[in-house]
């Protein structure tokens, strides 16, 4: 039995042999125009958080560039990144974007390959090569930002953080954080807490998670808590709605990557003091529009408080009393008066 | 001569896969065409494409490890144990085994061998828990590596944060140092170009599928041909008899089960030694070992049926993920219908083997049955051919 489906299988490759001629690569791109290939990560389009922001610079790209695109998100084993970037090479697509620093090294091994097509990924500096730009963010700037909003804030003189996956970028957030805690006063307590570690990414995908370390903060007595968890926030937001139900009024929650005020529900949006904004959309849109423009960029494209690639959230008016403090800090780290560390 | 009895054993055997094939192809086709997708034009792109120099070999590159994860459950299967921990025990030997070859400078054969070495061991440890546990207090294998799955999970990450991850890296991963020049594998490509492949630029096709091929006849000549693989398969078949025979069943668990976890430190090695010389948290392959149950079965445990599974599976994955990018949207099928195609295979070689098991002890029967009605005829030949 082994033995003819192993000759059905030999007769398959010698018929094909001699045909060379790769069907895989003969889509159709729109000639002259800005034909963009995007490489999400898993879960692709639609995930509400990091890839959705992504997504939409894209649109946007498309609306005002006229650009076409074509969206490929990798399997769930993680196992076919490099196949997906080869792929959108080949069906001639430039630049080509890779959503996330988990496309970093097959990127630049496909980047060197290629080296007659522009490439692009987010969140990572560490390729260097003149066809690959570095779409990266500051985000401990703006996390600086919600640190001092929380400090001025915390009666309590006791904030929290929330990470969702304990890994080199979350700790960019909680590292600008800490620092602006301690501008406004060093004597603030601040808990740090990480719902898991690598390859556990399920920190950025559970809300009961994010709630029972929220709630395990505020038992302990902060009464600010930050969260860089992705969908697991909405977890911590529920904590401090109910803390606020107990009867403890000043307890706040501070949200992530967008605007987060105007995503949550209505008894959260309440406690979001503010959030700390992380323009992917922005960073995708300068890079295709500087592309489109014939610049070939290259080299890290940093998205700063400077360049409005991050920033803190005002919907609400919960900050607008202490607006005047945060936007000293915000001039202060512009102008480079304030270095803000990116370590804890 | 052909006897009747080896003809039909033949065409039985024929009977199976064709059986399983067309089964499948009928599920696949049925779920394409409901979910809005051209299923024959599906098909026939996939033909197309995947005999293309460009995808056979990427195709044979992605079969290495799935072989030898195969291979590492089918150990397992051939004495009725279900090493469900693979996955747990070729992550945590990856871990271990990229850690070790990034701090060793040895000369350059010796380095990768150091480094196989290393992975065979720690996955080699890692099985010994569940074959302990076995031996000692009965625990069931499935539930105690299902469980260790979880923990070596555990372990290893907290060993990578705090212990064995580079520090001087300036990427956003968590990850190892880089494994030296010398500790890794040469690619196969210049030997596959020799013997008639083609690999083009851009791709290329680990070294350890030489490794996959050598290992695949040493295990078949374990398994049929030595007294262990003899204890091995009279302990899986009725381990009653086995013990009465004389094997002692819990040296066979300890013996089988730390061989699986050996193999098992196998299936991260394409990775480390020919493609990313590192161990990456984010980006290390993950699934591989619950893939392998799949390719095991698929291979009914033959080192044989084990290579040609792990390539189908390959296949599979490259042409599916080919027709992401085609230009008509009733072939853009979305990547997890790889996934389920593999699922639908699965399900028909299961169902189509019993099937044609069961047809052929139906004929069995009707022969004794037939050489029984003919006993007292001098000749005893059929009856003794039907046995």
């Amino acid at each position: 039995m082994r033995l003819a489906a192993f000759v059905a299988v030999g007769a398959m490759a010698l018929a094909a042999c001699g045909n060379t001629e790769d069907p895989g690569s003969a889509t159709s791109s729109s000639k002259g125009g800005l034909a963009v290939g995007l490489a999400y990560d898993i879960g692709g389009r639609g995930d509400k958080s990091f890839n959705d922001s992504a997504a939409n610079g894209l649109d946007k790209a498309k609306k005002e560039l006229g650009a076409t695109a074509e969206e490929v998100s990798p399997n769930q084993a993680g196992t076919d990144r490099a196949d997906k970037l080869k792929g959108l090479v080949d069906s001639k697509k430039n630049p080509v974007i890779a959503v996330g620093f988990k496309y970093a090294d097959d990127l630049k091994k496909v980047a060197a390959a290629n080296l007659g097509t522009n490439f692009a990924i987010v969140d990572d500096g560490s390729i260097q090569a003149p066809n690959v730009a570095n779409i990266l963010f500051a985000e401990e700037q703006g996390s600086y930002l919600v640190g001092v909003a929380a400090a001025l804030k915390s009666k309590a003189k006791h904030v929290g953080f929330v990470g969702g996956v304990q890994s080199p970028l979350i700790q960019k957030f909680q590292a600008g954080f800490q620092a602006g805690v301690k501008s406004v006063d060093p004597a603030i307590k601040v808990d740090v807490q990480y719902l898991t570690a690598p390859p556990d990414f399920g920190g950025f995908a559970a809300p009961a998670k994010g709630k029972v370390a929220a709630k395990g903060m505020i038992d302990s007595g902060a009464d600010v808590v930050y969260h860089a968890a992705g969908g697991s926030g909405s977890g911590v937001f529920d904590a401090v709605v109910e803390a606020r139900a107990a009867g403890k009024a000043g307890t706040w929650a501070i949200g992530v990557d967008q605007d987060q005020y105007l995503t949550a529900n209505d008894s959260q949006k309440k406690v979001i003091l503010t959030s700390m904004i992380k323009r992917v959309d922005v960073g995708v849109f300068d890079f295709l529009k500087k592309f489109k423009d014939g610049e070939k960029p290259s080299g890290p494209q940093v998205n700063d408080l400077k360049s409005g690639g991050v920033d803190y959230a005002t919907s609400g008016g919960y900050v607008d009393d202490i607006k005047d403090k945060i936007e000293a800090a915000k001039k202060d780290i512009i102008d480079g008066k304030v270095t803000v560390p990116a370590k804890p | 001569m052909i006897s009747p009895l080896l003809l039909r054993r033949l065409g039985m055997g024929v009977l199976a896969p064709v059986l399983a094939l067309v089964m499948a192809f009928v599920i696949v086709a049925i779920v394409l065409q409901l979910s809005g997708f051209d299923a024959f034009g599906v098909f026939g792109r996939m033909a197309q494409v995947g005999f293309l120099d460009k995808y056979l070999i990427r195709s044979l590159d992605k079969a290495v490890p799935y072989f030898f994860a195969g291979c590492a459950i089918a150990v397992g299967f051939r004495m009725a144990l279900f090493n469900i921990g693979v996955e747990g025990q070729y992550r945590i030997a990856a871990l271990i085994a990229a850690w070790v070859g990034a701090k060793l400078s040895l000369p350059p054969v010796l380095h990768v061998l150091a480094i196989v070495v290393v992975a065979m061991a720690v996955g080699s440890a890692a099985a010994a828990i569940p074959a302990v546990l076995k031996v000692t207090r009965n625990v069931n294998e499935v539930v105690s590596t299902i469980m260790l799955n979880f923990i070596l999970g555990g372990v290893g990450t907290w060993l990578l944060v705090s212990y064995l991850r580079n520090t001087s890296g300036t990427g956003n991963n968590t990850e190892t140092a880089l494994i030296p020049p010398s500790g890794r594998m040469p690619a196969a490509d210049s030997v596959l170009n020799a013997i008639g492949f083609q690999v083009p630029p851009g791709e290329s096709v680990t070294g350890l599928i030489f490794v996959a091929i050598a290992l695949g006849i040493v295990l078949w000549v374990l398994i049929n041909k030595t007294r262990f693989g003899f204890g091995l398969r009279a302990s899986g078949l009725n381990p009653i008899a086995a013990q009465a025979s004389g094997i002692s069943s819990k040296g066979m668990i300890i013996k089988a089960m730390l061989l699986s976890g050996a193999l098992a430190g196998f299936v991260g090695l394409p990775e480390l030694l020919s493609n990313n010389y590192k161990f990456v948290s984010d980006t290390f392959p993950q699934q591989l070992g619950f893939t392998g149950i799949a390719v095991a079965l698929l291979g009914r445990n033959t080192p044989l049926g084990i290579a040609l599974g792990a390539f189908l599976f390959g296949f599979l994955e490259t042409t599916t993920g080919a027709l992401q990018f085609s230009a008509n949207p009733a072939l853009k099928i979305p990547t997890e219908m790889a996934l389920v195609m593999q699922g639908a295979i699965l399900l028909s070689v299961v169902i189509a083997y019993e099937l044609v098991r069961r047809f052929e002890l139906l004929l069995e029967g009707r022969a004794v049955a037939k050489a029984a009605e003919k006993l007292p005829d001098p000749d005893p030949e059929p009856a003794g051919a039907a046995a």
